[in-house]
């Protein structure tokens, strides 16, 4: 192997393999299936090293790997298993699920902390974030799991800081609308 | 410098994104918290946002990549690295 070949290596591998637990997390809610999730996670890296040249040292390693995810996604995985829609914003409020524990709450069910602790099971999280629209998920996703700022998940997902807001606005109040479902049926 | 308080519990909802997001200018954070000293119910309302964005993402953030999939990746660049 080259020198330069086996020092570009290194360096790829010293500064992507800390972040394949998040690329996996994050390509898994965005394909929403393990075996694409998986593909997605190699197409993603072998195109990172492919232009890993056009990588400028020092900066932001995280925000560009996760814009070559963003843009696999996009282009590759979910043109191909585009799906309808399974959920339509109309409008909600904040603090929404706060307020249906607060205004259902009884004996039983105490504060909506423990509630939401005693009854919301991991996969029932899962799923709710699982049912929003692509777009709002992946701003979700890139927020409130990964902790990216408005101004990377615009660089990643390519639009405006603007739309970042409105997406995160509502995606988390239609995610609370779903949680609220799962605790339901959990009651 | 004189910081005007937030007038209402709607101007505070209004801020409850950027809130989450740690997003708010320092001058907004503190007229936030301004607002959450003195109004019980909006302190337990953004309390709770707070409370149920950070057991999510520590939920989330427990997902692990596949065993095999990291043996790809260290195979792709060379076990010795």
């Amino acid at each position: 192997m080259p020198e330069a070949d086996s020092s570009a290596r290194a360096r790829f591998k010293e500064l992507a393999v800390p972040h394949l637990d998040a690329l996996y997390r994050s390509a898994l809610r965005m394909t929403r299936n393990e075996a694409d999730a998986e593909d997605l996670v190699q197409d993603t890296l072998l195109r990172a090293f492919q232009f890993f040249h056009q990588f400028q040292s020092g900066s932001n390693f995280r925000a560009w790997v996760f814009k070559i995810l963003s843009n696999t996604f996009i282009n590759q995985y979910r043109r191909r298993s585009r799906q309808p829609e399974t959920v339509s914003y109309d409008g909600g409020e904040d603090f929404y699920l706060y307020s249906q524990l607060v205004e259902n709450r009884d004996s039983e069910w105490g504060d909506p902390e423990k509630l939401v602790l005693n009854k919301l099971q991991y996969e029932d999280i899962l799923a709710a974030i699982d049912r929003l629209p692509d777009d709002y998920r992946i701003a979700v996703t890139l927020s409130d799991v990964e902790g990216f700022s408005y101004k990377e998940i615009a660089e990643i997902v390519g639009c405006p800081i603007g739309t970042v807001r409105s997406r995160l606005n509502r995606g988390r109040r239609l995610l609370q609308r779903a949680l609220w479902g799962h605790l339901q049926e959990a009651a | 410098m004189h910081h005007t308080t937030l007038k209402n519990c709607l101007e505070a909802f209004r801020l409850l994104d950027d809130y989450l997001s740690r997003e708010l200018t320092p001058e907004l954070e503190e007229r936030l918290d301004e607002h959450l000293r003195i109004c019980q119910e909006c302190a337990r309302r953004f309390g709770f946002e707070r409370w149920l964005a950070e057991y999510i993402r520590d939920r989330l953030r427990q997902g692990r990549a596949p065993a095999h999939l990291r043996a790809w990746l260290n195979r792709m660049l060379g076990e010795g690295g």
